[in-house]
């Protein structure tokens, strides 16, 4: 009772704020600006608001959860009007926990109401039944690439230098594979499908490849074949793939159009994908082919999205509350953006980390493309080559950068944008690791939080930080 | 044992030291502070700017942790929440939350004391009509003045029926009709065996209802002990007469001097200023047939 009356305190004084209404104009309005640009397919204008929804939100959801969170508690003991409450039978957990209930309802509220205006919007725009539903997606069991022995082809002088870079960073990830002039087919194998449940006539998934150009030769298409292999009879059906290309290396989509006869009885398929191109080498993973099941709605799916990215709002408001309950408000504030983008570099920080290990990239180098990466926000470097040797930080440095991505949450995991655009139904069990990520680091937070409160007194003239400061100074006066 | 005789308040050796970033020693806000208050006492905490008269009662409510010393609050921890509940405090300031009506800001402290929702709106009722504000109970803190602000703090401060009221510059923003209330409010409390421990500036006040008073200066106990001991002017007898004409002065006079003691004053004694205010406001008020409430809403705080 004590705590949903503080959360419900919180709540009424966040709104009541004029911060917070120009921050939801502002947001509706930005939402709203996916409507008046030109596109040509309506299914392309709910791509692009669903992208702008949701980016928006994240965004905007961030400022709001830093803002309110950072200055709440500091503002309230500042002003004193904390001292009216904790003088009344208030543990300082509920004191705390009230708080972030309440942020986490503010925006909870916001991010629920800009899901349900972005799919009233996309209604309104197009008929209902032209909105496309979302597919859910399975991956293969296996993958297999056999080799073949076959006579050299191509001269290795001739190579294009992206294609050495590649390869340089193939030898580092596992899950990548090359389907070159020795390893030229693909095999995916597939279990426990249902057919009842795989569209007939239209595309039953998705194959998802980069081309790697391998000679200094101009071409403009790559050919390519996909066979769908019938596994008790071995019949096949083969779908032909060309793809226009100007540059060296391409990611690309195709829908893989295969009869529904030839999954089996007992559910099994196999996918093949035939490198035919001399000139092309064919980047390949097992999750490279996804195979649709039964469809949902859009509006649905793109819930899922709006939750995942609450879910990174409730981790965002959790680190701020902790802080603030320590620190003062500009200072949280910093502390919540900080882990915002940190957050956002942990798989960054995981490939430097690799590169720093394996010599190719020093201390310099490394910090540079961190920031350089952090400021475009973007998440991946694998465009690193050649070797420029280790220094005497590089270690400390890989393991700092392990260090830090290993106790700090990907926050990329949250953003599912692309997921929705892309038409692919968001799996309950990543909703679920998700939530269980937000939970345990939230409450990780909040305890900490809720210590630091509890053991120091509201003017912060006692507490942990001046035992630790007189433990250091007797420490020193002592030597 | 007597109520009298039980201890609402008791510190020992109380001292706090406030510090600067890095920890050295900045203020010696509080030394050696010692003090005891009885049940069902008001008792009067004085002393200038600076003196650590706020530090006391912050240390009292567990809002402030003493740099050493010991303190004892209705015989528990002042951080004990079963303590706290027993408590009332009203704020040197008001600080409420000014976009919540009168009768929000007592629903909501009451929640926090976990009264039931029908007991919340009885006693937030009771509260508002007896600080006066019946007029503005639906009306936003932000938009009352400086003394209905000091009002509906009283009233938060007594939500819970406490049985220990810290009030500090209670009177403070208040005119002197809502001062006299406020006095009279003090000296009730009084009456229904509430502890009171009142911090003011406003030397009349508390001369007029504190049975204790204790004066700090620079965080040091200066004096402390009942009123009416340490104002009595030990070489000096006051005799009070009603109604006496000229002639009967006169004799009282010399009946006195004869025993061989000096007479050094016969006058007629006067009311405060407080007093005669009150009764020429409070006459007009009557008259007019309005609720008891005076504060100018154009002195916002």
């Amino acid at each position: 009772m004590k705590i949903l009356a503080l959360a419900q305190l919180t709540v009424l004084d966040a709104v009541r704020k004029k911060i917070f209404i120009v921050f939801l104009l502002l947001l509706a309005s930005l939402a709203s600006s996916a409507f008046f640009l030109p596109v040509v397919q309506a299914s392309d204008r709910i791509k692009l608001v669903d992208s702008i929804s949701l980016g928006w939100t994240t965004f905007f959801g961030m400022l709001i959860a830093i803002f309110l969170s950072a200055f709440g508690i500091p503002e309230e003991v500042g002003d004193r009007r904390a001292f009216t409450i904790l003088t009344k039978p208030v543990r300082s957990h509920e004191f705390v926990l009230g708080k972030w209930i309440g942020y986490i309802t503010v925006i909870g509220g916001i991010v629920l109401v800009t899901w349900l205006s972005t799919i009233l919007s996309i209604w309104l725009l197009h008929p209902h039944d032209s909105i496309p539903k979302a597919r859910q997606m399975v991956g293969a069991q296996s993958m297999d690439i056999p080799s073949l022995s076959l006579p050299d082809e191509e001269d290795s002088s001739d190579q294009a230098p992206q294609a050495q870079s590649i390869r340089q960073t193939l030898g580092k990830r596992p899950d990548l594979h090359l389907l070159d002039r020795n390893h030229p087919t693909a095999f995916w194998s597939f279990d426990n499908l249902d057919p009842s449940t795989i569209p007939e006539g239209e595309s039953i998934g998705r194959l998802k490849i980069a081309l790697l150009k391998t000679l200094r030769t101009h071409v403009e298409v790559v050919r390519t074949r996909l066979r769908y292999i019938h596994p008790t009879s071995g019949r096949q059906s083969t779908q032909e793939l060309e793809f226009h290309t100007f540059g060296g290396q391409h990611q690309q989509e195709i829908e893989l159009l295969c009869p529904r006869r030839f999954i089996s009885n007992d559910g099994r398929l196999t996918v093949a994908l035939d490198r035919l191109d001399p000139h092309f080498d064919l980047l390949v993973q097992t999750k490279s082919i996804g195979i649709y099941l039964s469809a949902e709605s859009h509006a649905w799916n793109l819930g899922k999205a709006f939750l995942g990215s609450f879910l990174m709002l409730v981790l965002i408001i959790s680190l701020t509350v902790f802080a603030s309950t320590t620190l003062s408000g500009p200072v949280s504030v910093l502390v919540g953006l900080t882990g915002f983008i940190i957050g956002h570099c942990v798989t960054l920080m995981q490939t430097l980390a690799r590169q720093v290990r394996h010599g190719e990239m020093t201390l310099e180098r490394a910090f540079r493309q961190l920031l350089e990466k952090a400021d475009q926000g973007h998440d991946h470097a694998h465009s690193s080559s050649g070797h420029e040797g280790h220094d005497h930080g590089t270690n400390y440095l890989a393991d700092l950068l392990d260090g830090i991505a290993t106790w700090i949450p990907d926050f990329t995991r949250f953003r599912l944008t692309d997921t929705v655009t892309n038409g692919v139904s968001i799996p309950a069990e990543l909703l679920w690791q998700l939530t269980g990520t937000c939970v345990a680091y939230s409450a990780a937070a909040l305890l900490l939080g809720i210590f630091f409160f509890a053991w120091s007194d509201v003017e912060r003239t006692e507490g942990p930080w001046w035992h630790i400061i007189r433990f250091l100074r007797t420490r020193r006066s002592s030597r | 044992m007597k109520n009298s005789d039980k201890l609402a308040i008791r510190t020992q050796n109380l001292q706090k030291k406030y510090r600067d970033f890095w920890g050295r020693d900045k203020v010696q806000a509080l030394q050696n502070l010692s003090i005891e208050v009885r049940s069902g006492e008001i008792f009067g905490l004085l002393g200038p700017n600076g003196s650590g008269k706020t530090t006391t009662i912050k240390i009292l409510l567990g809002l402030v942790f003493p740099t050493s010393g010991q303190v004892h609050v209705l015989g528990q921890s002042p951080r004990s929440v079963q303590a706290k509940a027993r408590i009332g405090y009203l704020p040197e300031e008001s600080y409420l939350y000014r976009f919540l009506n009168a009768e929000e800001t007592l629903d909501f402290y009451g929640r926090l004391f976990r009264i039931p929702r029908r007991e919340r709106r009885r006693r937030a009722a009771e509260l508002i009509d007896m600080v006066g504000l019946a007029h503005a109970r639906k009306q936003p803190l932000r938009e009352f003045s400086k003394g209905m602000s000091r009002r509906i703090g009283l009233a938060q401060a007594l939500i819970n029926d406490p049985e220990l009221i810290l009030l500090d510059e209670p009177t403070s923003g208040m005119d002197p009709v809502g001062t006299r209330e406020v006095k009279d409010l003090i000296l009730r409390l009084r009456d229904q065996n509430k502890t009171v421990l009142l911090c003011s500036h406003l030397l009349a006040d508390v001369e007029e209802v504190c049975n204790e008073i204790a004066i700090l200066k620079t965080g040091i106990l200066e004096v402390s002990g009942p009123v009416d001991e340490l104002l009595a002017v030990r070489d000096e007898i006051e005799i009070r007469l009603r109604r006496t004409e000229n002639q009967t002065n006169e004799s009282v006079r010399q009946a006195i001097e004869s025993t061989g003691h000096e007479v050094l004053e016969i006058k007629h004694p006067r009311v405060s200023l407080e007093e005669l205010f009150v009764s020429i406001v409070e006459k007009n008020t009557s008259e007019k047939s309005e609720p008891i409430s005076s504060e100018n809403p154009e002195s916002k705080s």
